[in-house]
């Protein structure tokens, strides 16, 4: 019986079978064979998540289209079967396959995974378990697929070295293309395995873990890294996509059926960031900033909107406002919205009179909230961690608000900063307060009005200059949600909101690790860890069980001081930010000093070194 | 502005998308095929689109309609054409035709569906059966209430207004056309399993398949086939 069979059995007993179906518009079917339009190598593209997570990944939608777009390579997609599914998989004696024609995944020639959070490693190691293919890279023979991965979570590879066989860093237009068309050439060669790991070890981009072999200290910390293949690159340098202009950017996406987290046209508008906020590893690993025009990015969206149908557009970046042209983009995108009869949506969006203006155009009588991020609570914590808003930006942007009508303001915040005092979390019920203030003296009593405060845990994050701190201690985690609880309880109309300390504690162990977290890893997903993101499904007992069997020192990488000489993990990366930058940054911010953003200053973070900076550019014909 | 009624198939591995999905699946459609549908008044504006009645997931179907308004008059023929192009695999439009104004809602028509249910031959026993199964007086079936979870016993004879077997293809298929619609609603698997009980045959019957293949509603005592809707 082959897998389709085998699955019509047992789709109508799970919730949500569409799930498993494939088939939604835009998706590509694909045949074996030498021909025009049929395949030889077979990509599988796998989000370790469930379908909804995964299918609102616009990561997921601009491989899909480059991959099949190129003659000879047929991607098709897997997601992580939700519980029920995987249980009568199981019974069934069903493998994992994939959504477009239902092979089994051990058929796929690449299996790549995106690693878009840490929480979701456990599903990968299940993924593997499910499809038949030996977890770790060294069990793995010459029939099997090669195990590959991406994504952010990709630049601190170690806590996977030991399964994935190959990582590739950073943008992956171009490099996934190259890796695939030396794969087909390798497979029509008939070379060995071992052959193709070492042809693509020579691509920017791409690490191979099995070339190096890592030596530690008594203590555990890293001594050396030695290579095992003489050829393969001391350091990886990330791949940076020079054009978005010219970059394969998806107009066919897929449309799901069933309702996902995010179903909508996006297009991104630029990537990188000005912002250099300290804590944010985004804002450092996608350096530099490069725009797409505002008439591509018009361009995309009508057509994404056209072949899509979809009802709503929205733009991606990592910081609205800070598109050089964004008052015009956002006033014609209104345009095209209009014309389409869809709705608009901008995220991250900085608030200040144009972009309050902007939603109130927008929103209409259909006001949702409006969200703000001040990060910290106080001025000085700001300084520390380089978030340039103000009490006074969030007061006048709030008030413009109230008086349009908005009832209902979101606050995130994080908690477990560098240098956090008590003082802080006051700054943060400070806010609050003058914010319902600011409401009763417009409106008095009437309306309904609501603050959100929503508290997440500082995770140290690898290239960015907060890597060497510690993460904040569980206990003391928890003593600064209750001290905030206790304060903001007191307080009518405030909702509150914290994440769980358990899944933070995992994630800056993943965060920072290196190889010796990966048995831990195993051991979790073997005594029955999976879906760790997901605050129903995480079992912390189960984690610490897999800690102490395993005999790790979680807690010397959680907390443990990191000097700036020391090797860290992921050191063999370079993500282009030179490690002189993060240093002084991570000094300025004990000294409680901003640093002016890209576009004020170019703070030389030593991207230039890799790539042109276009803000760098802009500045210098300035000068001239 | 016109209204219109849309005949099509649900297939393959699309009976595993719900009622909510084909909605949304077709709205998006008539988005891609620029046809501008009208939206109902108020505060929260609704395109002027219903399925004649929903279909539970997991069935096919081969008669299913779908009734829309539009801002501008259309021709049928042109609407049926965009349609079938933007069409995945697994569903078909099989006819488009134009609606009188004032006549009712495809959705409060509704008074009776057609099912077909595919058993395999260990089932054959069931065809003589069903002649007497249908000359009782009544046809009683144990239905739990999934919100009080309070078992009732229900004769659901009056909802039944014709069931026959025939021998396919090494299979029995049941063919039966019962209430369908807001006014009264036999769901075709309880009357399967009343079937199975007078035959005494305690099979688990998971993995059917059920395909309904037209709806109707009745004119002067007699059952009309949508497809034939008199406008």
């Amino acid at each position: 019986m082959t897998i389709a069979n085998k699955i019509d059995q047992i789709l109508i007993k799970v919730e949500k079978p569409a799930r498993y179906i494939g088939g939604e518009l835009n998706s590509v079917i694909k045949t074996p064979g030498k021909d025009e339009g049929q395949f030889e190598t077979r990509f599988v593209f796998a989000f370790p998540d469930l379908y909804e997570i995964g299918m609102s990944y616009l990561g997921l939608q601009i491989i899909y289209n480059l991959l099949n777009q190129e003659q000879g390579i047929f991607c098709e997609r897997l997601f992580a079967p939700a519980q029920d599914m995987e249980a009568l998989m199981r019974e069934h004696q069903i493998p994992l396959f994939t959504l477009e024609t239902k092979t089994a995944v051990t058929q796929a020639d690449i299996l790549g995974f995106t690693l878009q959070y840490e929480l979701s490693f456990t599903n990968i190691v299940n993924m593997l378990d499910l499809s038949g293919i030996p977890i770790k890279s060294q069990d793995r023979g010459e029939t099997d697929p090669f195990v590959a991965a991406g994504g952010p979570c990709a630049f601190n590879p170690e806590p996977l070295a030991p399964i994935i066989d190959f990582f590739m860093i950073g943008d992956g237009e171009e490099l996934l293309l190259e890796v695939c068309r030396i794969h087909l050439e390798w497979k029509r060669s008939g070379e060995k395995r071992l052959s193709f790991l070492q042809t693509i070890s020579q691509i920017k981009g791409v690490y191979v873990p099995q070339f190096y072999e890592i030596k530690y200290h008594e203590d555990g910390s890293i001594r050396d890294v030695l290579k095992t293949f003489d050829k393969a690159p001391d350091r990886i340098q990330k791949r940076i996509v020079s054009d978005l202009e010219t970059a394969v950017f998806p107009e066919f996406n897929i449309v799901p059926f069933i309702d996902v987290v995010h179903n909508r046209a996006t297009v991104e508008i630029f990537r990188g960031c000005i912002r250099g906020c300290r804590f944010c590893q985004a804002g450092m690993i996608y350096r530099p900033v490069r725009e797409r025009s505002k008439n591509k990015i018009k361009e995309l969206a009508q057509s994404q909107l056209k072949n899509t149908g979809y009802d709503e557009l929205s733009i991606l970046s990592l910081s609205t406002s800070d598109y050089s042209e964004i008052e015009p983009l956002v006033s014609e995108l209104m345009g095209v919205c209009h014309t389409n009869d869809v709705s608009l949506s901008l995220p991250s969006l900085r608030l200040d009179s144009f972009s309050v203006k902007v939603l109130e155009d927008i929103q209409g009588y259909k006001k949702t909230g409006l969200t703000f991020a001040p990060e910290a609570g106080t001025q000085r914590l700001r300084n520390v961690i380089n978030k340039s808003i103000t009490d006074e930006n969030i007061y006048y942007a709030v008030e413009q608000a109230i008086s349009l009508g908005w009832q209902q303001i979101k606050l995130y915040f994080m908690v477990g900063l560098p240098t956090e005092t008590d003082d802080d979390l006051d700054g943060i019920v400070e806010i609050a307060r003058k914010i319902t203030d600011l409401f009763y003296k417009s409106k008095g009593n009437r309306g309904k009005f609501n603050i959100t405060v929503s508290i997440s845990n500082f995770v140290p994050k690898a290239h960015t200059p907060f890597q060497w701190f510690p993460q904040c201690e569980i206990s003391e985690f928890k003593r600064k949600h209750y001290y905030l609880k206790d304060k903001l309880k007191m307080m009518k109309n405030i909702t509150f909101n914290y994440h769980g300390t358990d899944a933070s504690y995992l994630e800056a162990l993943f965060a920072r690790g290196d190889r010796k977290v990966c048995d831990t890893l195993i051991k979790a997903w073997e005594i029955g860890c999976k879906f760790d993101g997901w605050r129903e499904h995480l079992k912390y007992e189960k984690w610490l069980e897999a800690i102490a069997l395993t005999g790790l020192s979680a807690d010397a990488y959680i907390y443990g001081n990191r000097n700036y000489d020391t090797i860290l993990p992921w050191d063999i990366i370079d993500s282009g930010v030179s490690k002189e930058f993060l240093i002084r940054e991570s000094k300025r911010s004990i000294a409680e000093l901003q640093t002016p953003n890209c576009n004020a200053e170019c703070q030389d973070c030593g991207i230039l070194a890799m790539h042109n900076c276009h803000v760098k550019q802009v500045k210098l014909n300035e000068q001239i | 502005m016109s209204r219109y009624s849309i005949k099509f198939k649900k297939e393959g591995y699309l009976k595993y998308t719900s009622h909510l999905d084909i909605m949304r699946f077709f709205q998006r459609t008539f988005k891609r095929a620029d046809i501008k549908l009208l939206y109902s008044q108020g505060f929260n504006p609704h395109p002027k689109m219903s399925i004649a009645q929903p279909l539970s997931l997991g069935y096919t179907s081969t008669g299913d309609y779908i009734e829309i308004e539009t801002e501008s008059e259309m021709n049928p023929d042109n609407i049926y054409e965009v349609l079938n192009k933007l069409m995945p695999l697994g569903i078909e439009i099989i006819c488009v035709k134009a609606i009188n104004q004032g006549k009712k809602t495809l959705a409060a028509l509704v008074e009776f569906g057609e099912y077909e249910i595919k058993l395999g031959d260990e089932y054959k026993n069931l065809g003589p059966l069903i002649e007497p199964f249908m000359k009782q007086d009544k046809i009683q079936v144990k239905k739990l209430q999934r919100k009080t979870g309070i078992e009732s016993i229900l004769d659901i004879k009056p909802l039944i207004h014709d069931l026959t077997s025939e021998d396919f293809e090494g299979h029995i298929k049941l063919t039966m056309v019962i209430r369908n619609g807001s006014q009264a609603n036999l769901n075709p698997e309880l009357l399967l399993q009343a079937l199975l009980d007078y035959s005494n045959c305690k099979k688990n019957y998971s993995g059917i398949e059920v395909n309904r293949k037209e709806l109707y509603y009745t004119q002067d005592g007699k059952l009309i086939k949508f497809e034939d809707y008199n406008c």
